[in-house]
């Protein structure tokens, strides 16, 4: 029972953490500076492993897929194949993971680190609102930066498949040919099927880690408790939102 | 105190203030007054809620019971919070790691927009810098400064709010003895330059006894003696004795 009030408390207190942190929003353009400063950090931390993540996971994709279809001489369909799951799944998705991971934790760190260093006490006795200081400019760059991340994630992906079905001889479709299947088939809806969930995952991220990195209470070992916390409870969201997500934007289509 | 005329500093009445954490009742309807422009040092020994006091009177932590008021008001009222300014310098000093001393120190003018000229807001700072002996250090990072000189950079950034209170929470703690005298010494110096009301939690006997127009103790979440610090000294209370006057007898037993 206790524990079932303490998840419901949490989830409260985290919804009411990311209802003040957008109606702070407002005063982005004041705060510009501090939503620049982590957008640089998010795509500077973010953009390489973007690539490495996205050109596998294309890669790997035509690859289980390519085998797959070429017992069926299907393997012309790959590019759409590859081209939707991309767009529409595994880049949200993998970059939700993957900033959960690398940018989700840093944040969770970071705050929890200020919250048992009375850091964030001391903001509060300035009059100075820790919601529009430190929550709002981390869940403004998260948001802004998921979708340029995901579209990085499509191009690299859709390229990664096409390097794998033009080399490997048992699939053997060529590059030309895999890109205007997948133009055929993948539609700018899709992608921004993928943008959308890519900002409400970015969205999850900001609001898990921060709320959990705040509330963080005692000493180091606790900072470290609550990373492992926010991260896999990130992630766990992004992954049960998706499939809600994905009901939603395929009925409105 | 009493031939002194305070027009900013302020008279905090804590009154019958009850906390309690979980099951475990912290402070058990605690009375106390801090008049204008002292220095009131509430001693006693760790874990008696020395701290949670403080916490209560700058409005970190809500009550069970009681209250604080500031000038009659009820310090969590929105008068209150107008009219009168709380400062709090913290055990861990409490600096952002990420940022230089001038800016830890001008980020309350800043964020609040106490002062818009950037000049204004450097000049402010620089005057604290120079009452706390900090000048030379304005660019440094929290991780290049030494234990004592985080406590001052911590005592500048809260003297920069100008408040009418403030409150220090173990301010020698993890500093050599030198520097402990050295901590007291501005707080007490502050006193004649800076016309504030000040509580110091403490369990440091020597700063406590040094610095203070009157002293507190306390002891499981209640004030059990109250005075100068004569007074206290010469207090028959064995609690007050007994805390006052223990020694290490090299065995761990006191």
């Amino acid at each position: 029972m206790n524990f079932l009030l303490n998840v419901l408390r949490e989830i409260g207190e985290a919804l009411f953490m990311m209802f003040g942190a957008l109606g702070q929003v407002r005063t982005a353009w004041v705060n510009r500076q501090k939503i620049i400063a982590h957008v640089l950090e998010i795509g500077n931390a973010s953009l390489p492993m973007v690539v490495i993540l996205s050109v596998f996971i294309g890669g790997v994709l035509a690859l289980q897929t390519g085998y797959a279809l070429s017992s069926t001489g299907l393997q012309s369909r790959l590019g759409v194949i590859v081209g939707l799951s991309m767009s529409r799944e595994l880049a949200p998705v993998m970059m939700g993971v993957l900033l959960a991971g690398r940018v989700g934790a840093a944040f969770a760190a970071e705050l929890a680190s200020m919250s048992v260093y009375q850091e964030i006490d001391a903001l509060r006795t300035m009059n100075i609102n820790p919601i529009r200081f430190l929550v709002m400019p981390r869940l403004v760059a998260i948001v802004l930066c998921m979708p340029v991340l995901v579209i990085v994630a499509d191009f690299v992906g859709w390229f990664g498949g096409g390097v794998v079905s033009a080399v490997n001889h048992k699939i053997n479709v060529p590059f030309n040919s895999y890109f205007q299947n997948l133009q055929q088939g993948v539609e700018v809806e899709d992608v921004t099927h993928g943008l959308w969930k890519s900002m409400i995952f970015g969205l999850i991220i900001a609001v898990v880690c921060c709320y959990k990195g705040m509330t963080t209470k005692g000493g180091p070992r606790e900072i470290g408790y609550t990373v492992t916390k926010a991260v896999v409870g990130a992630i766990v969201l992004i992954t049960i939102f998706d499939y809600f997500l994905t009901r939603i934007l395929i009925s409105a289509t | 105190m009493s031939g002194e005329k305070h027009d900013h500093a302020v008279r905090v009445q804590v009154e019958r203030l009850r906390k309690s954490f979980g099951r475990v009742e912290v402070l058990h309807g605690l009375d106390l007054t801090a008049e204008r422009g002292e220095i009131l040092c509430v001693i006693g020994p760790s874990g008696c809620g020395k701290s949670v006091l403080l916490r209560h009177i700058i409005g970190l932590e809500t009550p069970d019971d009681g209250k604080v008021l500031i000038e009659g008001l009820d310090a969590t009222s929105n008068e209150a919070k107008e009219r009168y300014r709380m400062a709090m310098v913290f055990q861990s000093s409490a600096l952002f790691n990420s940022m230089t001393v001038i800016e830890n120190v001008a980020l309350y003018l800043r964020e609040n927009r106490v002062l818009k000229n950037e000049g204004q807001i450097l000049m402010t700072v620089a005057k604290q810098l120079v009452l706390l002996g900090l000048t030379g250090s304005e660019h440094k990072l929290p991780s290049e400064l030494s234990g004592g000189m985080k406590k001052r950079v911590a005592i500048a950034r809260a003297l920069v709010t100008n408040p009418n209170l403030i409150l220090y929470d173990e301010p020698t703690a993890e500093l050599d003895p030198l520097m402990a005298i050295n901590i007291g010494g501005i707080i007490r110096d502050l006193k004649k330059q800076v016309d504030v009301t000040t509580i110091v939690v403490t369990h440091d006997r020597e700063l406590a006894f040094g610095i203070a127009d009157r002293v507190a103790m306390m002891r499981e979440g209640v004030i059990v003696e109250i005075g100068t610090p004569e007074q206290v000294r010469a207090s028959a209370n064995p609690v007050v004795q007994e805390f006052i006057n223990a020694k290490h007898n090299g065995t761990g037993a006191q």
